[in-house]
């Protein structure tokens, strides 16, 4: 799906620390993130009508920074979520339900500091028929269709190694990343496994904020980028399309 | 905390809802029990009220006959609370003879790459789970 009128990502930033933060609390750094993203696109929590998150509930966040939304997006599906909120809140400006959405993630995922349980709803589906086979967070789940997936396709242990082998390339130019050194195929091959066939180094973290301004009429999207020149070092993202597709 | 109070940590147990409680009365004899739609014929797995494949509310159970393939799996060295003992072990989705995917244990076999080929044949036995019984799945023993 295109969404046809210009939305523009005018602000970007991450939490002043990363790794391993024992002193703050999930919901404040959504809220340290959010504020440093509206400060990268010169705008303020004022400007803001629209919040979308996940992990926790986007009312939380919002009253967390002062902000009474008019547009909210609780959208929770794992990982991917804050991309469904980026395709949500370009199809929501569109529209003309919102001027400015603020989406933020939050994950006190080592420290576990005002985050939520793991433990899920004994009687729900997963509680009944997944939680019993020792299936908790992803490294139980997410590998699951990999074997069937190499088998039918032929793809080897060694091209499935190249994926973090790329990142970490990547990865290297990135001051912030918590891994930087470069990788080999053999080294992700000798490192232990996590969940087989997955080792320990096929993995990833992310810690993102970032705003959307909505410019869908010429008035608009002067002023969209009227923000982008204004601020020194813009996101300066076009949201041009997003999809989703179903593999299971 | 010691080692003998983690190792009593019980692995999770299952709570029935009124959609599933036949399921589980059939596991504590001993038996698989899928629903079939009778509008459609769908065969589903988990157990609900009505078809996901024709939305008809007009289904029944019966009971399956407990054979399965491989469909895939994982080995996981990471232990979930209650498994500590048992990691690595391998989670598996299996295919049912009838047609369904569950997830699912392999017992009877150490759970290596090498033991567990994917569309090798299983057949069903129960575990004890605190007052549940879970269907775990055995490879099945070739008569030669």
């Amino acid at each position: 799906m295109t969404i046809r009128a210009e939305t523009v990502i005018v602000g970007a930033a991450e939490t002043t620390r990363i790794g391993i933060v024992p002193d703050m609390s999930a919901l404040e750094m959504h809220a340290e993130a959010a504020v440093l993203a509206l400060a990268d696109a010169g705008l303020s929590i004022s400007d803001v009508d629209g919040v979308a998150s996940a992990g926790l509930l986007p009312i939380a966040v919002a009253d967390r920074l002062g902000i009474s939304p008019t547009y909210l997006d609780g959208t929770s599906v794992g990982g991917c979520s804050f991309l469904l909120h980026v395709r949500h809140a370009a199809a929501a400006l569109a529209a003309g339900l919102v001027n400015v959405v603020l989406i933020t993630h939050g994950e006190s995922g080592r420290s576990r500091i005002g985050a939520p349980p793991r433990i899920g709803d004994p009687s729900s589906p997963q509680g009944q028929f997944e939680s019993p086979y020792g299936v908790i967070g992803p490294a139980t789940g997410f590998p699951m269709g990999l074997l069937r997936y190499m088998r039918e396709t032929g793809l080897t242990h060694e091209e499935l190694a190249s994926i973090p082998v790329a990142q970490r390339r990547w990865a290297a130019d990135v001051p912030r990343a918590m891994f930087r050194d470069p990788l080999t195929i053999d080294e992700v091959l000798a490192s232990r496994f996590v969940s087989y066939p997955l080792h320990q180094f096929a993995r990833v973290s992310t810690l993102v904020g970032c705003r959307l301004r909505r410019g869908s009429d010429s008035s608009r999207r002067r002023e969209a980028f009227d923000d982008l020149r204004r601020v020194r070092s813009p996101a300066n993202l076009r949201a041009r399309g997003s999809g989703l597709r179903r593999t299971w | 905390m010691s080692i003998s109070s983690e190792s009593k940590t019980a692995k999770p147990s299952p709570k029935p809802t009124p959609e599933t409680s036949h399921y589980w009365e059939g596991t504590a004899h001993g038996e698989l029990c899928l629903q079939r739609c009778s509008s459609c014929a769908n065969v589903f797995f988990y157990p609900r009220a009505s078809c996901p494949r024709c939305s008809s509310f007009d289904v029944e159970w019966f009971v399956a006959s407990g054979r399965a393939r491989l469909h895939t799996y994982l080995i996981s060295h990471y232990a979930a609370p209650g498994f500590a003992d048992d990691a690595p072990y391998a989670i598996a989705v299996v295919e049912l003879e009838e047609g369904p995917r569950m997830m699912t244990n392999i017992v009877g076999v150490a759970n290596t790459p090498e033991n567990l080929e994917l569309d090798m044949e299983l057949e069903v036995v129960f575990e004890q789970r605190g007052d549940f019984a879970v269907p775990v799945f055995r490879p099945v023993v070739v008569a030669s």
